[in-house]
């Protein structure tokens, strides 16, 4: 069985433009990305750092979702990220 | 003399094996789950090594030590108060670089530690190369590797900490190096930190918490520094100009410098493998979790796992019935036919009819429990809360509520009890409250004693899951309205760490499923055999006249003269005006108060009230005729919907107190459920007999 993941294009960006950035809600199957910012309070942030995503963190999107959470990995672990909180994460393609 | 008892606390992240370790080091028998947090209690337990005591306590698995859940802070105040001579951090070695951020926090604290470089054989299949003493070397701790649930390394853990204990001074931790402008920082503040009272803290550590702004070490620190000191001037102004400086709240940046730190010690003494164990996880997650698929899937599991857990019960629940009829009848003998003693109505119709009537359910609460601890053990639960998110969303909790009302519909104690794993309180208190709505074991003897008497075979099925469906639907509705104007406020939402599919073990299976039914059993035990009693005093005092009872020869008969002349009878009479317009007479009333208790009761008194002289029994025959003769399908209907909705059971009022710490949750609970099931019973009867009148 072939992984779903590797069979999408990993999508090569230049990092810097600002154009890129996305929140992570926006975010495509299998792509790579680079944390940049994580909106609002401490709480969420503080909860999102011990969990390893800060900004300047790498991640994969497993799977995106329209409408639900959306499933990352982190470090080695994955990580189910509710939409409100995904909405909040901004980041930025990069490949793999 | 020497040492002879050591103080331990085991800490580590959710899911990396520590409740594993903690059996093993110990013996106990404990759960061990996949989903993360499930050990939210203090554990504890003891061995011994060379003669010394070591007293074991399993910390609730955290991820860092902030105070944001109450998990951290008990861990972290367990550690800073409780002062164990070693903590003994463990780690799952296949996710060491997350792992560690905890390992640096408790190095931060100066916590006396043994690191466990755990499930070190999933590290080594994924290529991995962790260099054990290397680590040692750095962190300055001492490092034993473990294959938890294979009862490798759990020597060499017990001789380590030992060894520790004995030679603590020779120990030396790094310190963090967080860079000129945050140790300028914590520099400054330190200066302001002399705390006249025996805090028994590090000064760098109390700094760089105040640093974080964290809640519980401000409040702390103010306790001993007014507002007015020159600290708070301080914090503000060396909060600001990092935050300037960098674009980020110092939080962020002292975390970012802590998982700096660890990526050193990665570069140093690990050498990365691949990651095969997330592929394979992948792969299933790909199907299971589909966008499409993942809820009729999660949908097809879970009338599976109903469907199951309710047709293998039916044998053993039948030989249950059978033994205790037997007893009854046993007991009973003693006395000779058509006896009138106190005593042996008190046994047999009283503590054998009550008590039996609630354990006969246990076989299929045990295989629901099993089927619960199967999904939690394998790591799909975490992933049904996943896939239930973006509903749960709209009634304003997030998926991780799911999982302790899946729970409810075994039984809500340990469903409320569950709900442990919300860190938001809002988030919790919302879910206790709903819990009582998902159909629980017990309610299900109500149903099926009322389905087969009233519907026909082919309607069975879709009563049963209406049933199911409105208990669901008005906990939603609840939810929400208590999140609109109750509990308001927003939530973190979902955040939640997807454990690798993994291989349950029997043992742990078992375990878990034996923890829970035993909460069944002790249920049985107490609450509801004390009431048995007081219900049978209720329902056999006082005593009609002797002339009453002339002319009436047939014992049956005469029994049923007594219940009405009895208290409960009464109190049923006495509801009758209330509960009429629900098309309930006072038969129905009577058992209503009988099951105020526990729901299972209420079966048990219908049979004393209509005189079937068998309280044991469900699908009793004889019961359902007679209930037939004196109901309609529709009041059979708003019985099954009144016993749904309202009056939660006596033990999960009890544990609702005690979860919720406050009485008034656990009687706004109980009254607003009944104001609930009674209102929508009488719109469900009212309408049905205007429909049926036509």
């Amino acid at each position: 069985m072939k992984s779903r993941m590797e069979s999408v294009p990993v999508v090569k960006k230049e990092p810097g433009k600002v154009k890129d950035i996305i929140s992570l809600t926006k975010g495509r199957q299998g792509q790579h990305y680079k944390v940049v910012s994580i909106a609002g309070g401490g709480d969420v942030q503080t909860r999102l750092a011990s969990l390893g995503i800060l900004p300047g963190q790498k991640i994969r999107m497993v799977q995106p979702s329209n409408f639900g959470p959306v499933m990352i990995t982190v470090k080695g672990s994955k990580l189910a990220l509710g939409r409100g909180v995904g909405f909040k994460i901004m980041v930025q393609p990069i490949s793999a | 003399m020497g040492i002879t008892t050591i103080k331990i606390a085991l800490t580590g992240n959710p899911n990396s094996g520590k409740t594993t370790i903690f059996n093993a080091l110990t013996g106990a028998h404990q759960h061990v789950g996949n989903y993360p947090g499930v050990t939210v209690e203090k554990k504890q337990g003891h061995c011994h090594v060379d003669g010394i005591r070591l007293e074991i306590v399993d910390l609730p698995g955290t991820y860092s030590l902030t105070a944001i859940s109450e998990e951290e802070v008990v861990a972290r105040n367990y550690i800073i108060e409780e002062c164990p001579q070693v903590v003994v951090d463990i780690v799952d070695s296949s996710n060491l670089e997350r792992n560690l951020y905890l390992t640096v926090q408790l190095m931060e604290l100066g916590a006396p530690m043994v690191l466990v470089l755990n499930m070190f054989d999933v590290a080594t299949r994924q290529n991995m190369s962790i260099d054990p003493d290397k680590l040692s070397r750095i962190l300055g701790v001492p490092v034993v590797t473990t294959v938890g649930h294979k009862n490798k390394g759990i020597h060499e853990l017990r001789q380590a900490i030992l060894d520790f204990s004995r030679n603590k001074s020779e120990s030396f931790q790094p310190q963090i190096d967080y860079g000129p402008e945050i140790e300028q920082a914590i520099s400054e503040l330190e200066k302001h930190l002399d705390l006249p009272g025996p805090v028994g803290l590090r000064k760098r550590w109390l700094a760089i918490k105040t640093l974080e702004n964290d809640p519980i070490i401000v409040r702390k620190v103010h306790e001993y520094l007014p507002e007015n000191h020159v600290i708070w001037s301080s914090l503000i102004q060396v909060r600001q100009k990092l935050q300037k400086l960098y674009g980020d709240t110092p939080e962020i940046l002292i975390a970012d410098k802590r998982y700096g730190f660890i990526s050193g010690i990665w570069q140093e003494a690990v050498k990365p493998g691949v990651e095969f164990r997330h592929d394979l996880s992948d792969h299933i997650d790909a199907v299971l979790t589909h966008p499409i698929l993942g809820l009729p899937i999660f949908l097809g599991l879970m009338y599976l796992v109903f469907s199951l857990s309710f047709s293998l019960a039916a044998y053993p629940t039948g030989w249950l019935e059978k033994g205790f009829s037997w007893l009854g009848g046993f007991v009973g003998s003693f006395w000779g036919p058509g006896s009138e003693d106190l005593l042996r109505s008190l046994l047999v119709d009283g503590i054998i009819g009550g008590v039996g009537g609630v354990i006969v359910f246990l076989p299929n609460i045990l295989l629901l429990f099993l089927a619960i601890a199967l999904l939690e053990d394998t790591g799909y639960m975490a992933r049904a809360a996943f896939i239930m998110d973006r509903f749960m969303h709209r009634i304003g909790l997030h998926g991780k509520s799911f999982i302790p009302m899946l729970i409810g519909f075994g039984c809500s104690v340990p469903a409320i009890m569950g709900t442990r794993i919300l860190d938001n309180k809002r988030d919790r208190l919302t879910t206790i409250m709903i819990i009582p709505l998902m159909s629980c074991g017990a309610r299900l003897t109500i149903y099926s004693l009322f389905i087969p008497a009233f519907f026909a075979r082919e309607w069975q099925g879709p009563v049963l899951w209406l049933v199911y469906v409105i208990g669901i639907v008005l906990a939603a509705v609840l939810a929400k309205v208590l999140r609109v104007f109750v509990l308001r406020g927003e939530s973190v939402g979902l955040v939640m760490e997807l454990p690798p599919y993994r291989m349950p073990m029997a043992q742990g299976l078992l375990i878990h499923t034996w923890q829970r039914g035993w909460m069944y059993v002790r249920k049985a035990g107490t609450v509801i055999l004390a009431f048995s009693i007081i219900l049978w005093a209720l329902a056999s005092f006082p005593k009609p006249p002797k002339n009453e009872l002339a002319g009436i020869t047939d014992p049956v008969m005469k029994k049923s003269a007594e219940l009405r002349y009895s208290l409960v009878g009464r109190i049923g009479r006495g509801l009758e005006p209330a509960i009429k317009p629900l098309g309930f007479d006072w038969r129905i009333g009577t058992a209503l108060v009988g099951a105020i208790p526990a729901k299972e009761i209420f079966v048990a008194q219908m049979g004393i009230i209509f005189s079937v002289d068998d309280s044991t029994g469900h699908q009793n025959p004889a019961l359902s005729q007679k209930l037939q003769k004196n109901y309609t399908p529709l009041t059979a209907f708003c019985v099954m919907v009144f016993c749904l909705i309202s009056a939660p059971c006596l033990a999960t009022i009890a544990v609702t107190r005690k979860e919720t710490g406050s009485w008034s949750w656990a009687l706004a609970q109980f009254f607003g459920l009944t104001g609930l099931g009674y209102m929508i019973t009488l719109i469900i009867y009212q309408t049905g007999t205007l429909i049926m009148s036509r």
